[in-house]
Formats: C-alpha cells, structure tokens, sequence
C-alpha cells in the first residue's frame, strides 16, 4: 500500500469514532458482522436469467459463513434443472463470498445467489430471531410433504378464458363450472402424495384415489372439463 | 426423547408458570385434562395434522390451567390457555417479549364473548384457503354465542374478493368509496353459497381499492375484532 506524496504531506486529523458495524438480527443474536463467519442464518434468494426465461428459488441455510445446505426450485427452462443438479453438490461447503463467484453458468441461480446474498448480510433471514438458527434439513421440510415443490401453473385466454392446471393443492384433473361458466372449484391429484402411497404398497388406482381431493364448490358445479384438454 | 421440539429451552419457564397452578410437570397436565374428559393432545392434532408437537402440549398445559383455575366460561378457558401458551415462548424471542401466547388466548376471549359483534379476517385475498379459518372460528365460537358471531373478510382487490366468494361460497360484496366524503357506497352483492342461510353465505367477503376504503368497510360492518397476516 502506498499512500501518495499529496497526502503524506497532509497533517493527520484524528478519526475520533469506530463504532463499527450497526448490528443485525442473526439466529436470536445481534451480530456486528466484520466477516464472512460472522454471517449465519437461514434465507431465500430468487433469481432470474437475462431473457427471463425461468426463474430460480434458492434457499440456504449458512453456519458461520458456510453454506450447510441448499435447495434449488427452478421453473420455465431446462437447462436450468440440470444446473440446478449441478448446483446442489457445488454449494454445500462454500462460504456465501465464495458462492456469489461458482463455476454455474446459469444466470438465473447467480442471479438467486446474489439476491440471498444481499438477504442474509443484511440481517433479513428467516431465522434472524430463532435461537441457533433452524436444524440442516429446514430446506427439505420446507417442501412439505411428498418434498415437491410447491408450483403454480394457470392458462387463460380472452376467448376461452382461464384454466388451473397446477396448484398447491397439486396437480387439476378437473376444473368445476357453474351454470354461468365460471370456475367455482377444482379437482386434483397430490402427485408427491401418490408416490409415497405407491412406495408404501398400494396400487396404483388406489393411491390415485387415496392422494385426490378437491377444493371449492365442486359439489354445486354445472360440469367439470379438463382444463388441459376442454 | 423430550416430549416436545426445544424441550430443555422451553422447560424452566413452563415449570414455572404449572407451580403457579400447583401443577408439578407437563405430564401431570395431560393426566389433568384426560381427568376432566378433554383429549387436547388429538384435538389439536385434529385440527391441524402438520402442527409442531410443542403446540399440542401447549394447548394441553393451557387446559390444565383452566381447568386448575375452574374457568366455567369458555371465555375465561380462553384466556387461561393463553397463559400456557404463552409459557412455551422461549425467553427472549419475539413471541416472548410481543406475548404472542397471551395475545391468542385473550383474542379467542374476546370471540367467545357477546359484546363482540363483528370479527373480521384482513387479509389480502392471495390465497383461497387463507378464508377457510374464518368459517372454522365462527362456527366454534357459535356453540357458546347466544348470538352468531357475524365474520367477514375484508383485503385489498375487488377481483380477487368476487373469485374467492365464489369458490368458497361467500357473499361477495362490492362497495364504491368517495375519497372525497369518506362515504362507502354497496353497489353490488352476490351470494355465491346455493343456501343462503349457510355459514359460508353469511361471510361477506369485501375488496378494497385502498386502506381509507378498507377502513371505511370495517366501520360500515361494525368490526369488533380484527386480525391480520403479514
């Protein structure tokens, strides 16, 4: 480090303050964060590419500076589920100054990882008053059930109007009409459901019924369609 | 294995709060409530079947405490319970230091007593079961109510409030407000429900352009009590 003859001619003034930091909210503690260990907690990110073409939901939960477990939820593009493949064995051990600079070339996770990082040195996580923070494995049980993503899916047009054909509730096997044609309710099948029935022994035709439900007035519906199909 | 997630955190105070009551252990709570004829543990359960296990012993202790305190109105039970719940905040926590568990208990009171005409669930229509818990109170609430305890739903989108009305069954609602006079205009109502006597009729499900607008809703229907999401 060289200082320039400009200011080493210059009297020294004292810095008479160093307070440091201001605080932030980390797993219950009030952290002045200097360094990359400093920083723990549990946190999401959402990315996106430069075409916008699929978008990217990262979650991570940081000890200490290292990433101890990731989950990756990608929608609209293809390449991105086998980046987000990749980027489940890349992120596990990185600290999050490492992960903003991986050897991902998907835009839309850097992208994810530059917003959580943002998040979680701002002291904006979701375990920012949670003693010790959350267990490794809140990823998974963020989930849910069946560990799928939770994925929302819905069509519409000006002449034919709106479909569901993916909710929270799962996959629409049936959209219920009422006598004006509006939707009033829905039918579907919960697929994580139906393969944990299936894995536990039931036949197929079984736990298809067992994972279905329906949600709304599908009891005074007109007709259902096939919001895929009709 | 502890009998409830961060045992050892929650202990000390929960002993506390039960040596008030003359209670000696979370234990002896359940031999309490099974005594007066109450399964707390699978009520809660019953109600909401992903619920965390410490949330099914915290409504245990809370009975436990009602019953010690013998809370003959259910508003009183009400307020007692909150006393338990509050004891499972771990110190320090948001939920500790904002009495989250107190909170609970006296918003069920103020439910389950005449004086409170109106509840309404201010939300902002995102999300169709998000209206659901409205009805499940009402109808709780209604078995110890001389009179009904009127429920509505009031958020900001006048769209979002007619298509949740007509899946779940509501009476939807439409106002018009004058910025100007402060005055809020019904220019349209709907019920969505086949029997308009229904419980799910009686809800009416109201959009608001704005705040003032949404202020306004709440004092043309009389709100008492209102809560809100985030």
């Amino acid at each position: 480090m060289i200082y320039s003859t400009e200011v080493k001619n210059m009297c020294p003034v004292t810095q008479g303050v160093h307070h440091g930091a201001a605080p932030i909210p980390e797993e219950a503690k009030w952290v002045q964060a200097k360094k990359v260990e400093d920083i723990s907690g549990y946190t999401h990110g959402i990315g996106w590419c430069a075409p916008q073409q699929g978008c990217c939901k990262l979650s991570l939960n940081v000890k200490d500076g290292i990433i101890q477990e990731a989950l990756v939820e990608t929608i609209g593009c293809s390449g991105m589920t086998h980046s987000a493949a990749m980027a489940a064995e890349i992120l596990p051990g990185l600290t999050v100054l490492e992960a903003l600079n991986t050897d991902l070339v998907c835009d839309a996770i850097n992208t994810a990882m530059r917003e959580l990082f943002l998040q979680i040195v701002y002291g904006r996580t979701q375990s920012a008053f949670s003693e010790d923070g959350l267990q490794i494995g809140a990823g998974l049980e963020d989930l849910g059930k069946g560990a799928r993503s939770m994925v929302g899916t819905t069509y519409g047009t000006l002449d034919k109007g709106p479909r569901y054909l993916e909710l929270t509730d799962g996959y629409i096997t049936d959209v219920a009409l009422n006598e004006e044609d509006e939707i009033i309710g829905y039918k579907y099948v919960n697929f994580g459901k139906m393969m944990d029935f299936i894995k536990a022994g039931d036949d197929h035709k079984t736990a298809f019924e067992k994972a279905s439900g329906q949600y709304g007035r599908v009891a005074d519906a007109a007709k259902l369609i096939d919001p895929r199909k009709q | 294995m502890s009998l409830f997630e961060s045992y050892e955190r929650r202990e000390p105070q929960i002993l506390a709060t039960l040596k008030e009551y003359g209670i000696s252990s979370v234990e002896e709570c359940k031999e309490i409530t099974d005594a007066a004829g109450i399964d707390v543990y699978n009520l809660i359960e019953g109600i909401q079947p992903i619920c965390f296990e410490n949330a099914k012993w915290a409504y245990t202790v809370g009975a436990a405490i009602a019953i010690k305190k013998n809370c003959r109105r259910a508003a009183d039970a009400a307020a007692a319970i909150g006393i338990g719940l509050q004891a499972f905040c771990i110190p320090g926590s948001v939920a500790d230091r904002r009495k989250v568990g107190l909170g609970h208990g006296n918003l069920g009171k103020m439910l389950l007593e005449e004086d409170t005409e109106c509840f309404a669930f201010l939300a902002g229509h995102e999300s169709f079961a998000a209206a659901e818990g409205a009805i499940g109170i009402a109808e709780k609430a209604n078995k110890v109510r001389t009179k009904p305890l009127r429920v509505i739903l009031n958020g900001l989108g006048k769209d979002a409030a007619q298509i949740i009305s007509r899946i779940n069954g509501f009476t939807y609602v439409e106002t018009e407000y004058d910025y100007f006079t402060g005055e809020v205009k019904e220019v349209f109502r709907k019920c969505y429900s086949k029997d308009a006597d229904s419980p799910r009729a009686k809800v009416n499900c109201y959009g608001a352009n704005d705040v003032q607008e949404g202020v306004a809703i709440m004092w043309k229907e009389n709100v008492d009590v209102s809560i809100t999401g985030n």
